[in-house]
């Protein structure tokens, strides 16, 4: 059912987040164009301004869009009027949260991936992997990005494999942060749920007061990891080292917010 | 097993007001049960109760003996009173949905239903009219071989011709040894498929009677009694 459950959270969520990715890679392209030197002297400038502020702002309106859907789709879909579908299907609440919570992981996911592809499409655009050759003193010489880019390759093959691993372990722990923070919102939602007639402004205080027990924790317990917060993973894994540690305690706070949010679905739900 | 809903000492509270007080409830299999009451007499609530939707403050409701839970839901078909599936998505999107979810939904049942009563599957649930939208809704909802139906207000928003349509859907969709539960406030119109009526008043249970009992004790129709239960 979990299956299920995906598809039907992915149909209804990619139709915002296609159109975005699409529009977003596109002027990335145009932008690399605008750049290059025979389309700049031709006065191209103006364009590239505008089309980098378009640029900045999709990448900021796909950011907007990660936080309002997770928060949407938990809200509408689970506690709105579609809740009536939702929890009148014969499937678990863990489900239903799992559900929700795969979708979002992978939407931003997939939002880091393409802004790294757009950054790419730029690059093709310009040119960059283009060899250029110039004529100095009757000497053809190669010059232009392809040589940067291939030298600052070279330059990254070099570094050997503990940056890799360091870079890996960065990646998962955010990743890990960020999974924790959206169980955090889940768990703020539902406890908010609880109080009928001001949900809104209840889950809003749930989820500063969850985020400061885990602050309070933090404090007492000396271990810098507990705070969970997206931007801390990373810095907490470099001050304590053990990147295992960093990610069992994430896993661990990740898991308290489920369980909570499960079970006040399954137990306290009201759907008025 | 005998009986398919029960309800023992059901109590619900919304803040000061209480929706439903230490109702008891039977309700057997195979039949068709009006739950009729005016507004805020607790019906929506009791149906909402069945589902799973609200939990109960104090009491206990048990469908086919089970609490409501994944298997409950396995086997109750629901109608709600309000708009509740996604307004983006097409009929036909929204019946492969059932098929993929409820292994006793009949897609075949559906697609028949839909032609009958010219709703395209193409078309996006949004963009129907407001009656539209309540016959597909009640055609996902007859489409399942459920054991038990629980429909809140059903036929409210169509048009008559419609409605004997809809309740003829109800009578030959559903399986001998399934309960519909309906709830409306049009008696005379469903009257004559019931086979009881639930009558609730301020959240508590007024009579549970067989339509031929009252008929026959009352010297009146349903919604004749019903208007002098509930005369304002």
């Amino acid at each position: 059912m979990l299956k299920n459950l995906l598809k039907y959270e992915f149909r209804a969520t990619g139709r915002t987040y296609g159109g975005l990715y699409l529009v977003w890679l596109l002027v990335a392209l145009a932008m690399g164009i605008s750049m290059r030197d025979e389309v700049w002297d031709n006065g191209s400038s103006q364009i590239w301004a505008y089309l980098m502020f378009a640029y900045f702002a999709i990448g900021v309106a796909i950011g907007v869009v990660c936080i309002v859907t997770i928060i949407q789709r938990f809200t509408k879909n689970l506690l709105g009027r579609e809740g009536y579908l939702m929890h009148t299907l014969p499937v678990h609440p863990e489900q239903l949260v799992a559900s929700k919570l795969i979708s979002s992981m992978v939407w931003v996911i997939c939002s880091g991936v393409v802004g790294i592809l757009s950054v790419l499409l730029m690059l093709v655009g310009l040119g960059a992997f283009e060899d250029s050759k110039t004529v100095i003193n009757g000497e053809t010489i190669t010059t232009g990005w392809g040589d940067v880019l291939k030298f600052s390759w070279k330059e990254i093959q070099s570094i050997g494999g503990e940056f890799w691993s360091e870079l890996a372990w960065i990646i998962v722990l955010g990743l890990a942060g960020v999974a924790v923070l959206i169980l955090c919102i889940y768990a703020a939602c539902m406890i908010g749920h609880q109080f009928r007639n001001h949900s809104t402004i209840a889950s809003i205080l749930a989820f500063f007061l969850l985020q400061l027990i885990q602050g309070k924790l933090d404090a007492g317990g000396g271990i810098r990891v507990i705070v969970g917060s997206v931007a801390a993973m990373p810095m907490a894994y470099s001050a304590s080292g053990n990147p295992w540690l960093v990610l069992l305690v994430t896993i661990l706070i990740g898991a308290v917010y489920f369980v909570l949010t499960s079970w006040l679905m399954k137990n306290k739900l009201d759907l008025e | 097993m005998s009986e398919l809903l029960t309800c023992e000492g059901l109590t619900k509270h919304y803040g000061a007001k209480t929706a439903l007080d230490g109702v008891d409830l039977h309700i057997g299999f195979g039949k068709i049960v009006g739950l009729l009451g005016p507004n805020g007499s607790g019906k929506t609530t009791l149906i909402k109760l069945a589902n799973g939707l609200l939990q109960p403050d104090s009491g206990s409701i048990r469908i086919a003996g089970m609490k409501p839970g994944v298997e409950s839901k396995a086997i109750v078909s629901y109608l709600p009173d309000a708009d509740w599936l996604p307004g983006w998505m097409r009929v036909e999107q929204l019946v492969k949905m059932f098929g993929d979810f409820y292994k006793d939904f009949d897609p075949a049942r559906a697609n028949e239903m839909l032609a009958n009563l010219e709703l395209s599957p193409k078309d996006v649930l949004k963009t129907l009219s407001k009656g539209n939208r309540e016959k597909v809704q009640l055609i996902l909802a007859m489409s399942r071989n459920a054991r038990l139906y629980l429909l809140d207000e059903p036929i409210g928003g169509v048009d008559p011709a419609a409605r004997d349509y809809i309740l003829h859907t109800i009578l030959s969709n559903y399986s001998k040894d399934a309960t519909v539960l309906i709830s409306t406030h049009l008696i005379e119109d469903i009257e004559p498929v019931l086979d009881e009526a639930i009558f609730l008043k301020e959240g508590t249970v007024f009579a549970h009677r067989s339509v031929d009992e009252i008929r026959e004790n009352e010297g009146m129709s349903v919604d004749a009694y019903f208007r002098e239960v509930f005369k304002c």
